[in-house]
């Protein structure tokens, strides 16, 4: 098993809202790999992007992180994230240079008012230090890195005269231009179209094998999660319901959540010509999280009496093993195994 | 995205069963407004005016035509309870001084000359909503003949709290009404555009854009000058109130067109179509509805517009003229200096002319953000 | 961009031919003509004009034709640099309003500079610090610099000059100073009369453009862009001018246009009060006694004047923004 290069855990965020304090990230505990690809998935409104801001500290008001601690240990000394002053060293050297981060929608994650160029280089000479022209010339070379034809003459171009394809790939040249030890990408193919989605994705697996960086990949594409995925965790609700290995969670799903998201996909051959299950009933509006177990209103395998009155317990398949916090899951119908080793 | 429904604070069924997630998108606005505590108490004034609108004959203690030449700029006074003739709601009234060299007269409170008030008094008579006779008035002197000026009077001897009730009548109206010629204008040609979109949209859109860059202020100034001096005041009245919405309308034009084409594609539309409504109907019964918060916002919004455009036009004598009174005509009397300077009661209409469009302000800003709650 | 410079300035000039009908239809909407309503106060006055007079002054001023014709005629004199005869002053328009442009001018200018000046730097802070103490101190103000009509400033100001000085400050210099050559004492003099109408008129107008830039520059600050900056390290305050203030300022620049026709009213309104030898209490004259050439050529003077504003407005917009300039249209 390789280092951790960042662990989250006990990640509070919530935003003040007229009808209360929204807990949006609720107790996430999360390791990414040095190296390995780490997805998050979870449907809409369960936390995830507001969790990958939480990293960077891109949270804004009205929301605001309450507790945890986000440990990275790609630097010389293990450091806390959430501890610093908005105005460390350390934490301008995180954004951009060790960890770069892309966004869903690529178009509006740029300026319309400034060439490309001028934003990537901007961005290059904040963390190497270059001077314009070695800059300028390695944003041309980052822009055929990242497939862009021309770079040349696409240096100078507006993301309004781009598409959004080609505007994600001047997203990732810029996430690239510090070579990071970490890309988060917050579901960053959902704008485009399928033949670009699988491009992009191409070009992300293909940049982390060259710069050896660790990925964490937000999507609620579970296609794309066995695709890239070295692990997975599943998120509901703000918490992280289900971690595992991307074979072991589509082998042998635990979590009554997890399991009914699994059957929701279609499988070529076996599920032709019948409808799919769908999970019922809609995600909780945050405010009125149900009490117990979250998902137990949703929830098929629910024990009355129990899942709708205590909080479940985290369970951990690996606990005593080396592997301490690879697979659990958050539910009672596990309760029993709690410390035993799988 | 998740819609905040309700202002349910607790978990519980009732309160959830109560306010179901369902509620209509008026309730929810409503709710929303409702947090926005200016917006509210602003709208509480705003409706206390229109009472004063509707009611102003009763609720001014004298009739629009009330002189005292005796008490020409006469200061205000203040209700007491308390006198050395015993309890009771009274003013004091006045005594007066001529300075013998400037003519003008200075009044002071005079303790000793009690003047009794009462609520619902007998005063002059007057027509209640144009037909019903009366003559109570909400609060006056008990003997109808006695000097109460709450606010002073105006250089003629008015009443300056009577004539300010009439101008509100006259002003407030002035931009509701105009607003609403505006609207009806704005209306009919931004569906069009919107909603038909090619050649009508573009046509529409460049006579827009070409009235919005003409100059607006001196060309309606010129209009209103060239307007007879002698003209009756109901027809001038609505000529003014007619050019004020003839500039007004190309902003609420733009509103609406900008809803209706955001809406043009929705499914409830296209539904509409293939069930085979008309136009017609799917604009006004279909789609305007569901943006109605939003208009009445840009309504409320354009408001205060027109009440300052009118204010200042009869305040420079091209608006409304006498004997109509508005809040700019009120102002006239305070613009000489050497009047204004001993009388500062006279400026009580400008501070209703704030006040009335901070109210609108305000009510229109609070509608806007509640009907458009992800803006924040 | 060429073919963006040349629709604006086609639409230019499509909205002046746009505002001389209107302007015409003004001058012409009060009974009776230039000529009769001269001939009449010449009755009036005993000194009968001949009926030679009367024809030569009917030809001289287009009278005799259509609608058409005459407004033709009334046009190529403008073009011309004939602005007709004030009725009042018996004088060439021109020499009426001539001395008077350029202090109007200067005024307009001098408060449009000082009102950016102050709007900017405001509207920034309040946005980027919104909810604090000196952000509604901000808002209060705007709301109610808003919501008072600049005549009711005026006033309010005299009353409060009178009673406290005993006196109101009137015109743009003092009597020691108004005649004499431009120097320092003049100019320090200019600066100590300028500042009333200044307040007077900007008031409403830096209220309006702290408003503007607060309401875009806290709608920017929200944007993914803005965030993705932040995320790529891009230190704050080079992000807030590099990013959403450059956006924030579209909307700020396109206000030239309706700023200047602002102020040039405030000038109308309040220059009767405060006595400014500006444009704005001739205009008041000229309408007040339907003298419509005076009347007319001002409306048309002014409307020129913000009609030049907003296309310098919109080549400055082309020039900040490439979407504009290259003819993209937004949202
Ligand atoms: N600015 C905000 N103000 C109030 N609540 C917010 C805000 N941003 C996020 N939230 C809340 O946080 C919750 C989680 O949002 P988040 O964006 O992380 O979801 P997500 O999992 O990324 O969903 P998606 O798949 O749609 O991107 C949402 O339910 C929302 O209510
Ligand atoms: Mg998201």
């Amino acid at each position: 098993m390789t280092e951790p290069l960042l662990e989250i855990s006990g990640l509070r965020t919530g935003f003040d809202t007229y009808d209360g304090r929204v807990r949006a990230v609720d107790g996430v505990d999360l390791t990414v790999h040095a190296g390995k690809t780490l997805c998050v998935v979870g449907e809409s409104g369960c936390g995830k992007s507001v969790t990958a801001r939480s990293i960077l500290r891109l949270v804004e008001a009205p929301g605001s992180i309450d507790a945890g601690t986000i440990t990275w240990h790609g630097g010389d000394a293990p450091f806390d994230v959430l501890s610093l002053d908005v105005k460390d060293e350390r934490l301008a050297r995180l954004r951009g240079g060790d960890i770069g981060m892309i966004f869903q929608e690529p178009m509006a994650s740029l300026l319309p008012l400034r060439t490309i160029g001028a934003q990537l280089i901007e961005t290059i000479r904040i963390h190497t230090g270059l001077d314009k022209r070695a800059a300028r010339a390695k944003a041309v070379d980052l822009l055929g890195q990242v497939g862009i034809p021309k770079p040349h003459e696409r240096i100078d171009a507006y993301p309004f005269q781009l598409s959004g394809g080609m505007c994600q790939r001047v997203m990732i040249a810029i996430a690239l231009c510090a070579d990071p030890s970490l890309l988060i990408a917050d579901e960053p193919t959902t704008a485009l179209d399928v033949t670009t989605q699988a491009r992009i994705l191409d070009l992300i697996r293909t940049l982390q094998a060259e710069h050896r960086m660790a990925v964490m990949f937000i999507t609620h594409d579970l296609g794309v999660v066995a695709e890239l995925a070295d692990e997975v965790a599943v998120m509901y609700l703000g918490r992280v319901v289900e971690r595992a290995g991307v074979d072991e969670l589509f082998a042998d799903p635990k979590h009554p959540y997890t399991k009914a998201l699994l059957a929701s996909v279609p499988v070529l051959g076996r599920d032709r010509g019948r409808d799919l299950p769908t999970i019922p009933g809609a995600v909780p509006n945050p405010l009125h999280r149900p009490s117990g177990c979250s998902f137990h209103p949703r929830c098929a395998e629910a024990i009355a009496g129990t899942c709708d009155v205590v909080a479940p317990p985290e369970v951990d398949f690996d606990a005593g093993t080396g592997f301490a916090d690879r697979r659990t899951v958050e539910c009672v119908l596990y309760a029993d195994r709690e410390g035993a080793p799988a | 995205m998740d819609v905040k429904a309700g202002p349910s604070k607790t978990t519980e069924g009732i309160e959830e069963t109560a306010r179901p997630a369902t509620a209509s998108q008026s309730r929810l606005v409503w709710w929303a407004f409702k947090k926005h505590r200016l917006a509210l108490v602003s709208a509480w004034i705003l409706a206390g005016m229109m009472l004063v609108i509707v009611l102003c004959e009763f609720v001014a203690p004298f009739g629009s035509r009330h002189r005292d030449a005796e008490y020409t700029t006469a200061p205000p006074q203040v209700l007491k309870l308390w006198s050395d003739s015993g309890f009771g709601l009274h003013v004091d009234g006045y005594t007066s001084e001529q300075d013998p060299r400037s003519l003008r007269i200075t009044y002071e409170a005079n303790p000793e000359d009690r003047v009794d008030v009462g609520f619902f008094v007998k005063g002059e008579e007057y027509e209640l909503f144009g037909f019903i006779p009366w003559d109570r008035h909400l609060i006056g002197p008990t003997d109808p003949d006695d000097p109460m000026y709450l606010w002073g009077t105006t250089t003629d001897g008015q009443d300056l709290l009577s004539q300010v009730v009439y101008a509100t009548r006259v002003s407030a109206s002035v931009g509701i009404i105009g607003v609403l010629l505006a609207f009806i204008l704005g209306i009919v040609l931004g569906a069009i555009s919107g909603y038909f979109g090619g050649w009508a949209d573009n046509a529409i859109q460049r006579v827009i854009e070409l009235i919005m860059s003409v100059p607006a202020i001196p060309l309606w100034l010129g209009f209103a000058a060239a307007l007879p001096a002698d003209m009756n005041p109901v027809t001038r009245y609505f000529i003014i109130t007619t050019i004020l919405a003839l500039v007004a309308w190309t902003g609420l034009a733009r509103e609406v067109r900008g809803r209706f084409l955001s809406l043009r594609r929705e499914e409830f539309v296209t539904s509409a179509r293939l069930d085979g409504s008309s136009h017609g109907r799917i604009m006004f019964r279909h789609m305007l509805p569901s943006f109605s918060s939003h208009i009445i916002a840009a309504l409320s919004l354009s408001i205060p517009g027109m009440i300052l455009a009118e204010t200042a036009l009869s305040w420079l004598g091209m608006g409304l003229r006498p004997p109509a009174v508005s809040w700019g005509v009120q102002l006239q009397d305070a613009s000489k200096w050497s009047v204004l300077s001993g009388a500062p009661w006279l400026l009580i209409p400008g501070l209703c002319v704030v006040l009335v469009v901070l109210a609108f302000n305000f009510v229109g800003d609070g509608l806007r953000d509640a009907a458009d709650p992800y803006k924040h | 961009m060429i073919s963006y410079l040349g629709r604006r300035a086609a639409y230019m000039a499509a909205t002046l031919v746009a505002i001389s009908l209107v302007v015409f239809v003004i001058i012409n909407l009060p009974p009776g003509d230039f000529v009769t309503a001269l001939t009449a106060k010449y009755n009036v006055m005993g000194q009968g004009l001949t009926e030679a007079d009367i024809a030569g002054l009917r030809v001289r001023y287009g009278l005799d034709g259509n609608v058409f014709e005459q407004y033709w005629h009334w046009v190529t004199q403008i073009v011309q640099g004939d602005l007709g005869t004030s009725f009042e002053y018996e004088r060439p328009v021109a020499d009426v309003i001539g001395p008077r442009l350029g202090a109007t001018i200067g005024v307009s200018f001098v408060t449009l500079l000082v009102t950016w000046g102050l709007a900017f730097p405001i509207g920034v802070y309040s946005a980027v610090r919104q909810r604090s103490i000196g952000d509604y101190a901000v808002t209060t103000v705007g709301f109610l610099g808003l919501a008072t009509p600049n005549f009711l400033i005026a006033l309010v100001f005299i009353y409060f000059s009178v009673t406290w000085f005993g006196s109101v400050p009137s015109g743009l210099c003092s009597p020691e100073w108004c005649d004499s050559a431009w120097n320092l004492g003049k100019l320090l003099d200019l600066l100590g009369h300028l500042w009333i109408p200044m307040i007077v008129i900007g008031t409403g107008g830096v209220a309006g453009l702290v408003r503007i830039i607060r309401n875009n520059l806290l709608d920017e600050l929200h944007r993914p862009y803005v965030t993705a900056a932040r995320a790529r390290g891009v230190p704050e305050k080079q992000l807030l001018r590099r990013y959403p203030l450059r956006v924030a300022l579209n909307p700020f620049v396109s206000t030239i246009g309706w700023v200047l026709p602002m102020l040039l009213v405030g000038d109308i309104v309040v220059g009767q009060i405060l006595g400014l030898p500006t444009l704005g209490p001739i205009l008041l004259g000229a309408l007040r006694s339907q003298d419509m050439y005076l009347a007319g050529s001002i409306i048309m003077i002014l409307s020129a004047v913000t009609v030049i504003g907003t296309l310098i407005s919109d080549l400055l917009l082309g020039w900040l923004d490439p979407r504009i300039r290259m003819g993209i249209h937004q949202n």
